[in-house]
């Protein structure tokens, strides 16, 4: 290959770097995917032991247990995008982090929101609460992930689409039937969903990642 | 047979190469983040900013917000420039490999 076209394709493998790096941003990283995934399931298990209606917790106590897994994953998450954008000298508050920020947060305040008036609806005694929460979790955390399509990779497009549809689903009538005892299945769906999905997303990427670090024939 | 002397000249500088990729991606880039983005200095990037204004490819908004806010974008000849471009670029490659 003459120079000029070395030159020239130097020149165009370094546009579209930049232009990777510029639009496209990893709003949940791989790692803290697998540990929401895991802690979800944890969660998930210890409340699936205390299931019978006598011992199942409060709304407002499922509720706040969940928020308490939400910072611990959001803490995690951050820590890890922290180093990430350390080790490649980046910035942590970079515009793509700013852009992720403003398409996430407005979907997930709704669901928290509709979450609290569901904990707070009068007259219903908690019945569908806890499967309501749940499905408003998911369904929003699946909003908000898709409000980043325009800038985020193909997977976390797919883990959005996942939590999306998964939500539509717990909202569907003969779901909603088969919701007669309102905790188990509310447990279920939240293990289903934050812990299977986060950890098919998890794994997805990490054998995307070896995939892309192997090289060619090797 | 194409060569790098038919290139735009007011692109073909790394520092206003970087600076068009980033519009091309997306639009709307304030000073500040295009300066993070490209570890630019402040001097630097206004320099190329100002040659590219000058040339009629990007084009500078002033907003007020809590603080004044200066915002680029290509303007629509810079996108064609932009694109052609990289038509050129493309075509050096194409021309190597017959």
């Amino acid at each position: 290959m003459s120079n000029a076209a070395h030159e020239a394709t130097e020149q165009l493998r370094a546009i579209r770097a930049l232009m990777e790096r510029s639009t496209i941003y990893r709003a949940v990283s791989a790692p803290a995917a697998a540990f929401a995934g895991l802690l979800s399931l944890a969660v998930s298990g210890w409340l699936w032991m205390h299931r019978e209606p006598q011992d199942a917790p409060r709304p407002v106590v499922f509720l706040l247990i969940w928020l308490g897994v939400l910072l611990a994953a959001s803490l995690v998450n951050t820590a890890l995008l922290y180093r990430s954008a350390r080790k490649r000298g980046e910035v942590f508050v970079s515009a793509g982090m700013k852009h992720a920020l403003r398409a996430l947060l407005p979907p997930l305040i709704a669901g928290f929101i509709m979450s609290l008036l569901e904990v707070n609806r009068p007259g219903l005694g908690g019945l569908n609460c806890h499967t309501n929460i749940a499905a408003y979790w998911i369904l929003f955390y699946g909003l908000a992930l898709l409000a980043t399509g325009s800038f985020s990779p193909r997977s976390m497009q797919a883990l959005g689409a996942g939590f999306f549809f998964f939500g539509v689903l717990t909202f569907l009538p003969p779901v909603r039937d088969l919701a007669g005892r309102q905790f188990p299945v509310a447990v279920t769906f939240m293990a289903s969903s934050f812990g299977l999905l986060h950890l098919v997303y998890a794994a997805a990427v990490w054998i995307q990642d070896r995939r892309e670090s192997t090289p060619a024939g090797a | 047979m194409i060569d790098f002397s038919q290139l735009d000249k007011t692109i073909h500088e790394k520092g206003r190469l970087a600076i068009m990729t980033l519009l091309a991606a997306r639009a709307g880039w304030s000073f500040q983040d295009m300066k993070v983005e490209l570890k630019m200095s402040d001097g630097n990037l206004i320099t190329h900013l100002r040659t590219l204004i000058k040339g009629g490819y990007v084009a500078e908004t002033r907003q007020m917000k809590t603080r004044p806010q200066t915002s680029y974008a290509l303007t629509r000849s810079g996108r064609k420039a932009f694109e052609a471009y990289l038509t050129l670029l493309e075509g050096i490659v194409r021309s190597a490999r017959r």
